[in-house]
């Protein structure tokens, strides 16, 4: 099925959440030159669709791109990259409206291809951050549902002129898992970091075996 | 009165002992680490001769599984790799080769997703009628994969992929390239990953 019959644009890089019968899709609408982030929402598994909602305003010299969204219940999550930094806006009516984007970075580099993990009120996302000949893999995250937001956490460490990029983050129970692409050897390789959720009460009532 | 009280003494310290006992035996083998939230050490897990690049993971919402797939040259063209692991990333199978694509494919750009049982990497391989979708699904975990199946036969190029699980549905999107320039994105669903095909309904495609 065509979720966008736009014409004269070009809607690109798509992503996608699913939870129940809800299916959420959001991607990046390039027209005439600016770009915008629009989403799509189906409340019934895909059968029909509600017409589209854009998020962010076309800005020049914005280029929002590289959308990643998330959902738990009636909340949406949606990240994106521009030359402003990593974006993020919140609907907590199933996509039918969204907050005013707030801007989640703020250095100078350019963010490109964000990921986003939600489980329950906790959001985690990695983007990688371009400066010059260098970029790193960064990790945000909030445990209030995006009220606030940590202090963000560089993943990956190595000198000048290496490149890690291309992030992917995913959860499960226990821990969190993120791998992306690195030369800092002399060519493009997987690393992969792993982080434990680790509390008392969830090894008390069993979810949780640690290895050691 | 006295009686009571040095009841609810005795009681105390048969908890407390308890306690320190189950805790010393859980700590000794192991099982239970009062350790603070940190992140592992950066590990690089692919070590072909090629480029590995635009990897993506997903991992077994209730075990301890932890998946890969990204694209790889090892082979003097680009093909799509996988590997998992088994416990949580601490150690990694060997590196699994999914796909067999034309040497004009760019970028495969594999993505992966799983149920926990059912397991589907959908990427982009360049066919003579344009730049289509192929995936490969495993009905146990991971441990074997079938054979490319094409999910899109519409002309133009087909790109950009992302999916989503709910149970064994899978919901997946794209970017189709359209004759006249145009970009649009399509999507298309499975009830089982693309184990058999349901095909296309009135309102929305199959696969």
């Amino acid at each position: 099925m065509d979720l966008t019959n736009a014409t004269s644009s070009q809607d690109q890089y798509a992503t996608i959440a699913a939870a129940g019968s809800s299916v959420v899709v959001a991607w990046s609408r390039m027209y005439e030159g600016t770009e915008a982030i629009y989403v799509r929402v189906s409340l019934n598994s895909g059968e029909t669709w509600q017409p589209e909602v854009q998020v962010s305003n076309y800005e020049a010299q914005s280029f929002p791109e590289f959308p990643a969204i998330g959902s738990n219940g009636t909340y949406v999550y949606l990240v994106w990259g521009s030359v402003g930094g990593i974006q993020y806006s919140r609907s907590s009516n199933l996509g039918a409206t969204w907050s005013t984007p707030l801007t989640l970075t703020n250095t100078t580099q350019q963010y490109v291809a964000s990921r986003i993990a939600v489980a329950n009120s906790q959001i985690q996302v990695v983007t990688a951050g371009i400066l010059g000949f260098s970029s790193d893999v960064y990790y945000l995250s909030s445990s209030d549902a995006g009220a606030s937001w940590n202090p963000t956490v560089s993943l990956s460490a190595h000198g000048p002129d290496a490149l890690s990029l291309a992030p992917v983050i995913s959860s499960n129970r226990d821990s969190t898992f993120v791998a992306w692409e690195d030369n800092r050897n002399g060519r493009l390789a997987i690393f992969f970091r792993s982080r434990p959720d680790f509390t008392v009460l969830r090894n008390l009532k069993g979810y949780y075996l640690s290895p050691s | 009165m006295r009686v009571g009280k040095r009841i609810d003494y005795v009681l105390v310290i048969r908890i407390i002992f308890l306690i320190t006992v189950i805790s010393t035996v859980l700590i000794a083998n192991g099982i239970w680490q009062a350790r603070p939230i940190t992140w592992s050490h950066e590990r690089q897990i692919t070590n072909g001769s090629g480029e590995s690049r635009l990897v993506d993971i997903s991992t077994d919402p209730y075990g301890k599984v932890v998946y890969l797939a990204w694209q790889d040259d090892r082979d003097g063209k680009v093909e799509v790799y996988y590997k998992r692991s088994l416990d949580d990333g601490v150690t990694w199978g060997s590196d699994v080769r999914l796909s067999n694509l034309t040497p004009e494919t760019p970028d495969p750009e594999p993505r992966l997703g799983t149920d926990g049982h059912i397991v589907l990497v959908v990427f982009s391989n360049r066919t003579p009628t344009g730049e289509h979708l192929f995936y490969v699904v495993s009905n146990d975990g991971g441990g074997d994969f079938s054979a490319p199946i094409e999910l899109t036969h519409d002309p133009g190029d087909q790109s950009n992929t992302a999916l989503a699980f709910v149970g064994s549905t899978v919901h997946v999107v794209w970017q189709e390239r359209l004759n006249d320039g145009e970009e649009h994105i399509l999507y298309a669903e499975s009830a089982n990953a693309g184990v058999t095909s349901t095909g296309d309904g009135p309102n929305k495609r199959y696969f």
